[in-house]
């Protein structure tokens, strides 16, 4: 069961990857070097595949760097083209198409883009028109492409332009399109298939055999060849089997896996190329090992028709009776296991299933459902998956989920930022204006060193400009020279008197020598000067530094609690009503998805009631003939009993009659 | 009869192979909710922007706010199993790596791995990282730094290097 899970996976996959070859392939830009840590990070989400996270990261991002007032500064300007295109490529992965195409579509109109720049942007931007069917546009936006471009844009451009001819049935022109790029080691085969099919649509046959045969039998072990070999193979024997070429087409059917997505229809079909030839013990080989398989499948369900059919066909009623009475009975259950999936689904188990584990990628959601276990509500979810509308619907279902999820989990968080700021405004509101008072009284006091500092340095600069060598005096020097000058004055005064010369010398030597120590000193006094002017300079910055920090934290202190109310406010009703959004829209999508459901396995039901029809016919029939091929036999078998008794009887007679004649 | 009968079984295939391929959407409601669903998903995501602008304002004060990033070179035989980050000798942050997340380091994507308050001054990080070298032996390995935080939010990434052998760690202030 789980094989046949992974191999339905591989199918789905498969299946979308053909019609959108190259579409899922979401490759974002990257740079050599990283000069954003948060664009790494936004990134890092996006490899992650969790898209939501990415893209918030990325908008959050690009709207910070948008609203500075010099964004060239900032570190995000080094990947900006690269961030706009990944917000539109994971926007595109995200599903939303609208806002990814109009993101893409500014890189395009903004002017001094690199042409390199606008090219990948026009292919994706013809990605996303081709993704949602407006496929002229998609043209349109490859016209755009130009200049030198890459040999890897190129080919996935041309193979677009090949696809877009295909969906207006130009054939021709897609094969001209197509054909260079059948060896492209880049499209990894996608190009030659779908040029094999254009040419089969075109109706050059042979071409198309042609060209498929080779991708039937392109080497390769990895789960992309052999599906796409597989399919490759399928499409052939399903083609010249529609062209009555069954000899031609059990190779074919032949080459695909017994194990592979598609082993179930190559076998029903390998079954009917050998009835169509009349070579119905050879369609009994296919027909046997597919009837073992999962009867839920459309292939196999038919198988069960076709085995018996084969044995009629070679006149083994009995075995046809058995194999038709067998076919009912699965058909029956089967039918059985349809009604309780369909009530399930009508009970709102399927909606719920579908909600497990929202936080998981969507592929790893459906392999954990599987392997919980086989329950009716999501039986045959993984077949109605392989519409990629219903697809689409499950993942917008899951992403509504998540969306409402998120919401609450804001709206949790808003309460505890209210009960946050209420705090701090409890805590601040009595402390700041104390605060605010310190830090007045010691602003003041920055202000006065300031002011100081100023007038020293102004002191300074007069005194080196004048030579003003006395400015330079230290409080001891000035001290003396103001006693100095004292006793000069004294000494000028005094009548002349023994040892007042003596004392006029001694005083003018002493005064010579105050000023010889500060004049040869100047030099030096200048630079130590100069030096705690520096010295000083550095201790203010510091001050400055710690009264800039103390200026942040208060201003800090004051925005922790205040300026929130109204935008938390406004936010927790936006929150409210989206949440509310998201709500209403998983009732309309879940609605949606239980219609088509139940309309898919009511179709199947129907189908199945219909042969359940045939078989019971068949095996009346089958019956009728075996009982008359039985009492043919037996009446064989009699007249040939009567034949020998007759022979025998004339045997006994003649030698009588001979005796009788003695 | 028989053969009539599986005539009628092929052409029921068919049918019912036509009818699968053309599918049974209704693509106007569908078309209608496809719009809803992403009109919904560009207001979440703009009010997700918001939010998440104002709770970094709101929690993360520049003048405080100091985030740690881990980025990794490897081949892809490496394996990063966990992370262990202490601020001051207080562990702050301890993950363990799921193969999608290894996976996306090694393309080139950063974790965050935690963002916080410190004060403004010197503080010690101390990184432990654990996992497998390239040839498949267990590793553990620590690395220490110190970092200055200023006024402004300071941003530090540890980088991961590995080139075969064990691996290297070093530190990037940004």
């Amino acid at each position: 069961m789980r094989r046949r899970f992974r191999a339905a996976l591989i199918f789905s996959l498969l299946t979308v990857l053909l019609v959108n070859a190259g579409l899922a392939l979401a490759i974002w830009v990257k740079s050599d070097k990283l000069e954003d840590l948060y664009f790494g990070e936004a990134i890092y989400y996006g490899y992650q595949e969790a898209y939501f996270d990415a893209i918030v990261r990325l908008d959050t991002e690009l709207a910070q760097h948008y609203a500075l007032d010099q964004p060239s500064l900032d570190s995000l300007s080094a990947h900006r083209s690269e961030a706009e295109f990944d917000v539109g490529d994971l926007e595109l992965s995200y599903r939303m198409h609208q806002r990814a195409g109009r993101a893409i579509q500014r890189v395009l109109d903004a002017e001094g883009v690199p042409q390199s720049v606008r090219n990948e942007a026009a292919y994706r931007l013809a990605r996303i028109y081709y993704a949602k069917g407006y496929y002229i546009n998609a043209a349109h936006a490859l016209d755009l492409i130009g200049g030198e471009v890459s040999k890897p844009l190129a080919e996935r451009a041309d193979l677009l332009r090949g696809q877009v001819q295909m969906t207006q049935m130009n054939y021709k022109q897609a094969i001209k399109l197509l054909k260079p790029l059948r060896k492209s080691s880049e499209l990894n085969g996608y190009a030659a298939f779908n040029l094999g099919v254009a040419y089969l649509r075109d109706g050059q046959l042979q071409k198309g055999i042609a060209q498929l045969d080779e991708i039937g039998k392109l080497a390769g072990n990895d789960a992309e060849t052999v599906a796409l070999r597989d399919k490759a193979n399928l499409t052939l024997g399903n083609r010249l089997l529609e062209e009555g070429r069954a000899a031609e087409a059990r190779p074919y059917l032949e080459r695909v896996r017994l194990d592979g997505p598609f082993s179930n229809k190559s076998l029903l079909w390998a079954g009917w190329a050998d009835a169509a030839l009349q070579k119905y013990d050879r369609a009994l080989v296919p027909w046997t090992e597919l009837q073992k398989r999962d009867p839920s499948d459309a292939a196999v369900q038919e198988a069960l028709l076709a085995l018996p059919y084969a044995y009629a066909q070679l006149e083994g009623y009995g075995q046809a009776a058995l194999l038709y009475g067998q076919a009912v009975n699965e058909f029956e259950k089967e039918i059985d296991r349809l009604d309780s999936s369909m009530s399930a689904i009508l009970n709102g188990k399927f909606k719920r299933a579908l909600l497990r584990d929202p936080d998981e990628r969507t592929s790893t959601f459906f392999q954990n459902l599987r392997a919980q276990g086989d329950a009716p509500e999501t039986r045959y979810l993984l077949d109605l998956m392989a519409s990629n509308d219903f697809q689409e619907s499950v993942k917008n279902f899951r992403d509504m989920e998540q969306l409402r999820l998120n919401t609450l989990q804001w709206m949790a968080n808003i309460n505890a930022y209210q009960d946050l700021i209420n705090v701090r405004r409890q805590y601040f509101v009595p402390l700041l204006p104390v605060i605010e008072k310190n830090f007045k009284t010691q602003d003041a006091l920055l202000q006065s060193v300031l002011l100081r500092r100023d007038e020293v340095a102004r002191h300074l600069n007069n005194a080196q400009k004048s030579h003003n060598v006395r400015a330079f005096a230290t409080q001891a020097e000035l001290s003396m020279q103001r006693r100095m000058d004292r006793v000069a004055y004294k000494l000028g005064r005094m009548q002349e008197q023994p040892g007042l010369k003596q004392a006029k010398a001694r005083l003018a030597r002493l005064q010579g020598t105050l000023s010889w120590q500060i004049e040869t000193d100047y030099d030096k006094r200048l630079e130590k000067a100069h030096k705690d002017l520096v010295e000083l300079d550095e201790l203010i910055g510091k001050l400055r530094e710690q009264h800039q920090v103390i200026v942040r934290m208060k201003r800090e202190a004051y925005q922790s609690y205040e300026g929130y109310e109204v935008p938390l406010r406004r936010l927790s009703t936006r929150l409210q009503s989206l949440n509310n959004n998201a709500a209403a829209l998983m009732q309309q999508q879940a609605g949606y998805l239980e219609k088509v459901a139940v309309r898919e396995l009511d179709r199947r039901r129907r189908k199945l009631a219909d042969y359940r029809v045939k078989a019971r016919f068949a095996l009346a029939e089958s019956y009728d003939r075996a009982t008359k091929k039985q009492a043919k036999e037996a009446e064989d078998v009699i007249r040939e009993q009567q034949k020998i008794q007759e022979i025998q009887a004339d045997d006994d007679v003649s030698p009588a009659a001979g005796g009788t004649q003695k | 009869m028989i053969i009539r009968n599986g005539i009628c079984i092929l052409l029921l295939l068919a049918a019912s192979t036509a009818y699968a391929q053309n599918g049974q959407s209704e693509p106007a409601e569908l078309q209608g909710i496809d719009d809803q669903v992403q009109t919904l998903k560009k207001e979440v995501i703009e009010i997700n922007k918001e939010l998440s602008l104002l709770e970094e304002k709101l929690l993360f004060p520049s003048t405080t706010q100091i985030a740690v990033f881990l980025s990794l070179q490897s081949k892809r035989n490496f394996r990063l199993d966990s992370v262990e980050l202490t601020v001051d000798g207080q562990q702050i942050a301890k993950y363990i790596y799921t193969f999608r997340e290894l996976e996306a380091l090694q393309k080139g994507g950063v974790q965050r791995l935690h963002t916080g308050n410190v004060t403004t001054g010197g503080h010690k990080l101390d990184i432990l990282i654990r996992g497998q070298t390239d040839s498949g032996n267990p590793f553990e390995k620590t690395a220490t730094t110190t970092i200055d935080k200023k006024v402004t939010p300071k941003f530090v990434e540890m980088q991961v290097v590995a080139g075969g052998g064990e691996p290297r760690i070093s530190f990037k202030d940004w």
